[in-house]
């Protein structure tokens, strides 16, 4: 009974992630324009790496190859995660403006359906970005290399899915919190794409808990760097760990959730 | 000169009203800083692990606390700058521009005033919020003298003016494209890079600094960040006289391209 329940939600999130494909790709002018101008924004940030390398060499043990791998990890991770769970994002928004009266009236599991729900098309730019310096740029690859990282950057993105999703459901607890949601979004991804060598005690504490930018870029990258299977697992059991809090968090928030009269229309 | 008076009065009030909306959010505005004191912060472990490892106490002149303070001013401006293209295309989308271009006033100069009251208001909570971070870690800063304030102030405000003419040619090209989101993120890029917000100039080899030096993005933040760091008047006149060119090229693109592009206009919706 759970397993056929299981199934038939998978299958409606295949068919929903269908449906947003063949939306993004109906206009396909806009998709190739946001997927490259994500591609060189992406690409801004490894010229940064290579100028700043130029100048220091390493820091604390972290080179230009270890930051190209370092991004193409959170970059592939999030580019996936929001590729195919792009209301993550709009979390917060959507619980704010009482959006969720349309998902709520219909027999599909809330959660995933409001996710699942929209792509983010911009996101496809990062895949790219993520999949071009991972192969051409971040050093010598091996098929068991490519395997982790393949690995790695799902589990970052789960990560990434998870405590976007998490930030925005603030909105069911205090109101409308857009702004706090964004900020912490962003604040999270800076955290997660530079060094973690670089902090020390109280922050560094902070990437593994509250704000897990240690589970989305440094986490990940050791398993890959290193080979290191144990680390995966440690990923592995932070990123189921960071699902079930987004669920218990959600269907907690869902008792408290009051729409207004505003009235919605979704097509 | 009685109508240019006039003018002025009209155009400051429009950036005046901007202003007190702002102030009427300062909740928002104190929330939206969060952003730069983590930047910051994050910036600061990396570019003191970054000098610590090589061991030099000074690179091209900087040292860590002059290159932290650098980047102070130019997060704040980045990060406080208005976004007038976007208006311009969002009011070609929506239909609203039919309206908003027969009114009396002329459009550029109205939206001028508007971003700069604006861009005022998160200017300085940005600037005390990453000051603080950078004080508190690094402590004051070491060439600023209280005679560079004036120097300072007039070259931030030009800096957003330049940005703004920047942004309203990027904003222009919506009256044919109507979607510029794509050509403004390749601006912020560029701004990222040669413009210098996220190393100085003064780090890049000698071939790209050259580049950067000659062209004018680099007046948006490079700039009033120079100004800020080496405490120099004679640079500080430079750059203020640099900006004042290319403020006036790059205004009077933005004018004439105006005049052409309200010719290609097409209004959708309203």
């Amino acid at each position: 009974m759970i397993f056929n329940k299981a199934l038939s939600e998978l299958r409606f999130m295949f068919e929903l992630w269908k449906m947003n494909l063949a939306s993004a790709l109906e206009y396909r002018a806009n998709f190739i324009t946001q997927s490259i101008g994500m591609l060189i924004n992406d690409a801004i940030f490894f010229v940064f790496w290579v100028l700043f390398f130029e100048c220091f060499k390493s820091v604390k043990g972290w080179g230009l190859q270890d930051m190209v791998l370092l991004f193409s990890i959170i970059t592939t991770g999030f580019g996936v995660g929001l590729a195919l769970f792009g209301n993550a994002l709009k979390m917060a928004e959507i619980i704010a403006q009482g959006r969720l009266d349309y998902y709520l009236v219909l027999p599909r599991n809330v959660l995933i359906h409001i996710l699942a729900s929209r792509s983010q098309i911009s996101a496809y730019g990062d895949i790219l970005f993520g999949v071009l310096s991972f192969f051409f740029f971040a050093g010598p690859v091996s098929a068991e290399k490519t395997l982790l990282w393949l690995m790695a950057s799902f589990l970052s993105g789960v990560v990434i899915v998870c405590s976007f999703s998490i930030f925005g459901c603030l909105s069911f607890f205090i109101g409308n919190a857009t702004t706090l949601a964004g900020q912490a979004t962003n604040a999270l991804l800076i955290l997660a794409v530079y060094p973690d060598t670089i902090f020390q005690g109280g922050v560094r504490f902070l990437m593994y808990t509250l704000l897990p930018a240690a589970l989305i870029g440094a986490l990940p990258y050791k398993a890959v760097q290193n080979m290191d299977w144990q680390s995966l697992g440690f990923l592995t059991g932070g990123a189921l760990l960071f699902v079930l809090l987004l669920v218990v968090v959600f269907n907690m928030g869902l008792r408290r959730y009051e729409s207004g009269s505003a009235l919605n229309v979704n097509v | 000169m009685k109508r240019i008076r006039t003018l002025l009065q009209k155009y400051c009030a429009v950036a005046v009203i901007n202003l007190h909306s702002s102030t009427a959010y300062t909740g928002e505005v104190a929330m939206r800083s969060i952003m730069i004191t983590v930047i910051l912060y994050v910036l600061v472990h990396l570019w003191k692990a970054a000098y610590s490892a090589s061991g030099a106490t000074a690179i091209s002149g900087l040292t860590v606390r002059d290159t932290l303070w650098y980047l102070v001013l130019t997060e704040t401006i980045i990060l406080s700058k208005s976004a007038f293209s976007t208006r311009i295309s969002e009011e070609v989308r929506d239909g609203s521009l039919a309206y908003t271009i027969m009114r009396p006033y002329n459009y550029i100069l109205y939206h001028m005033s508007y971003s700069l009251g604006d861009s005022l208001v998160k200017l300085l909570m940005n600037f005390a919020a990453g000051a603080l971070v950078v004080l508190l870690l690094e402590g004051p800063p070491q060439h600023f003298t209280i005679v560079m304030i004036p120097f300072l102030l007039i070259s931030v405000i030009l800096a957003l003016v330049l940005d703004f003419c920047f942004e309203g040619l990027i904003g222009l090209c919506a009256f044919i494209l109507e979607d510029v989101s794509s050509l403004q993120l390749i601006y912020n890029k560029i701004l990222f890079i040669l413009g210098g917000m996220l190393i100085p100039l003064d780090f890049f080899p000698g071939w790209l600094a050259a580049l950067s030096k000659a062209l004018p993005f680099n007046l948006v933040l490079y700039g009033p960040a120079r100004i800020f760091v080496r405490g120099e008047i004679s640079a500080a006149l430079t750059i203020l006289f640099l900006q004042c060119l290319w403020i006036t090229v790059m205004a009077t693109i933005l004018f004439l391209l105006y005049r052409k592009a309200v010719k290609y206009l097409s209004i959708n919706g309203g």
